[in-house]
């Protein structure tokens, strides 16, 4: 399959357009007719444009023949989770209830990638409201697992995942509240950043819950990833968690020696409960980085599981907000396992979510003394599992769905509550031939740095490398 | 001081409109006293002037400090 263009990184296929050795049109064809003969495995479009984007893909390459250069994502094909608002199209949310709803404004991301060049094919499968760590989606199927389809690809950018992972696009937007771009880039065997809180604009992106809602790239290798984010990061006026730190050239900065990089190693939670496969990954990636120069440090991660439940409090009380008119008019069109986890926010009282939302500062000064003081990144399982079977997850029941998507987020969402960035890689695989992902954790807009020891892990192993045999 | 399955389904009901079975009810109390126990026990070892550092402040505070190499 190597000369299959749909089997190039993001960057190889950027740069195999620019350069002029492959057209855009080239491109679309291959990507068009892989989307076609895998979709009805994978589900992982919700909607697709093939005759726009093939339009799009003949006015690339035009432009091509005029001469001189041309962006940085010129002609490459892409889709995006369904959450992202494109003026004049319908965006779902992987809804019943926004299945007709057309988006008014356009996301600030969206018109950033617009901006250099590159075109959506279509739009992407979600959790419901992107309000589950598992992919199951009743109302538009269940999204699949490219190296196992009787497997769950993770939530809640399931489509952005299988669709990396399958081959299907080279690149995708998801978002990130508790864990929705890690969890799936991690049973999915690819690579996705959540970044720094403010760092990427949420303008024009439906809100999960205000507080930690992110939005970042998922695509094969850190060296995509970091071109994504150099397109995506930066100041917007428009979100008002918007950051005007500045941005580096995340592409450029990868190559730095990860010799004398102290990486922590958690001593407590992320290690309980985690299957044997992925401890074994785990303890090998540990050995390369080691290799590669960094030294190991075990630190003890303050009360993770108090920041789990203040995490879960926030996003309980948030999502209740955003959808009482819904939970209260319209019950039957969500889900069970979308509504049933929401409803308890209905009654968490005001004080204690402003204790949670506040205690957020000191918790997170406290977690940049006593773990990213001593360490410079922290290195997590992304998940405690590689991915289950769509039956073992099914959330048929309100107390199956309940205990499933708490076991997801377990090593994720204590991130997103504190903020920090955090970077999904692909560690390995286990007997079942399933991938398994492990995180690391930076601090605050050191996606830099994440994405540079990320590259050069890769630039030492093959797990990114490795595709499912659709 | 935990919530009761009444109150949970008497404030489902008159405040937002929903109906709950006991059951749900039940479940629901649990959930939410055990959450929110945790924000207010954590809270009572928080300083009085905390409401001032937002996690905000601390990001930014730690990305100007050189911290993002």
């Amino acid at each position: 399959m190597s000369g299959d263009l749909t089997h190039l990184t993001l960057c190889d296929v950027a740069d195999s357009i620019r350069s002029r050795k492959h057209s855009a049109v080239e491109v679309m064809e291959a990507t068009l007719a892989r989307i076609d003969r895998l979709q009805p495995a994978v589900n992982a479009f919700i909607a697709l444009d093939g005759d726009a984007a093939m339009d799009a893909a003949r006015a690339a390459d035009k432009t091509l023949s005029n001469g001189g250069d041309v962006p940085l994502l010129h002609g490459v094909p892409m889709a995006h989770k369904d959450l992202l608002y494109r003026k004049g199209r319908i965006s779902t949310c992987g809804s019943k209830i926004r299945r007709n709803v057309t988006a008014d404004v356009t996301a600030t991301a969206l018109e950033r990638l617009d901006a250099v060049g590159a075109i959506e094919v279509g739009t992407l499968n979600m959790a419901e409201f992107a309000a589950s760590g598992t992919g199951h989606n009743e109302h538009f199927g269940d999204c699949r697992n490219p190296w196992n389809t009787d497997h769950i690809p993770g939530g809640s950018s399931s489509g952005s995942g299988a669709a990396v992972a399958a081959r299907l696009v080279p690149g995708s937007l998801g978002s990130d509240t508790g864990g929705s771009v890690r969890i799936p880039a991690g049973l999915c065997g690819i690579t996705g950043i959540k970044p720094t809180d403010g760092r990427v604009s949420r303008y024009g992106v439906m809100p999960r819950s205000w507080t930690s809602d992110t939005l970042g790239p998922m695509a094969r290798t850190a060296r995509d990833v970091a071109r994504m984010m150099s397109v995506v990061a930066g100041y917007d006026s428009r979100d008002p968690q918007s950051s005007n730190t500045p941005v580096p050239d995340y592409e450029q900065d990868l190559g730095s020696s990860l010799k004398g990089l102290r990486i922590g190693i958690p001593a407590n939670y992320y290690n309980e409960d985690v299957d044997d496969d992925v401890t074994v990954a785990m303890d090998d990636s540990r050995q390369v980085f080691q290799r590669l120069g960094a030294e190991l440090i075990e630190v003890t991660v303050p009360d993770p599981g108090l920041t789990m439940r203040l995490g879960q409090l926030i996003l309980a009380a948030e999502a209740a907000a955003l959808h009482e008119k819904w939970l209260a008019e319209r019950p039957d069109d969500y889900q069970i396992a979308i509504r049933a986890p929401m409803e308890p926010g209905f009654f968490i009282p005001a004080t204690r979510y402003i204790e949670a939302l506040r205690l957020r500062g000191p918790l997170l000064n406290e977690f940049l003394d006593k773990v990213l003081g001593q360490a410079d990144v922290l290195h997590l399982p992304t998940g405690p599992m590689p991915a289950p079977t769509l039956a073992d997850a099914d959330p048929a029941s309100t107390e199956s769905a309940e205990r499933t998507m708490g076991l997801f987020p377990k090593f994720t969402r204590t991130i997103s509550y504190l903020g920090l960035p955090a970077i999904s890689v692909p560690g390995g695989f286990a007997s079942n031939g399933l991938p398994i992902g492990f995180q690391l954790v930076g601090r605050p807009f050191a996606e830099a740095q994440l994405l540079n020891v990320a590259h050069m892990y890769q630039c030492e192993t093959g797990w990114h490398e490795q595709a499912p045999g659709l | 001081m935990g919530f009761s399955a009444d109150t949970i389904r008497k404030m489902a009901r008159e405040v937002y409109g929903i109906e709950m079975s006991d059951l749900r009810a039940a479940e629901i109390a649990r959930q939410v006293t055990e959450l929110a126990e945790s924000a207010r026990q954590a809270d009572c070892e928080a300083d009085f002037n905390d409401e001032l550092l937002s996690a905000r402040q601390v990001l930014v505070q730690a990305a100007e400090e050189g911290g993002t190499s």
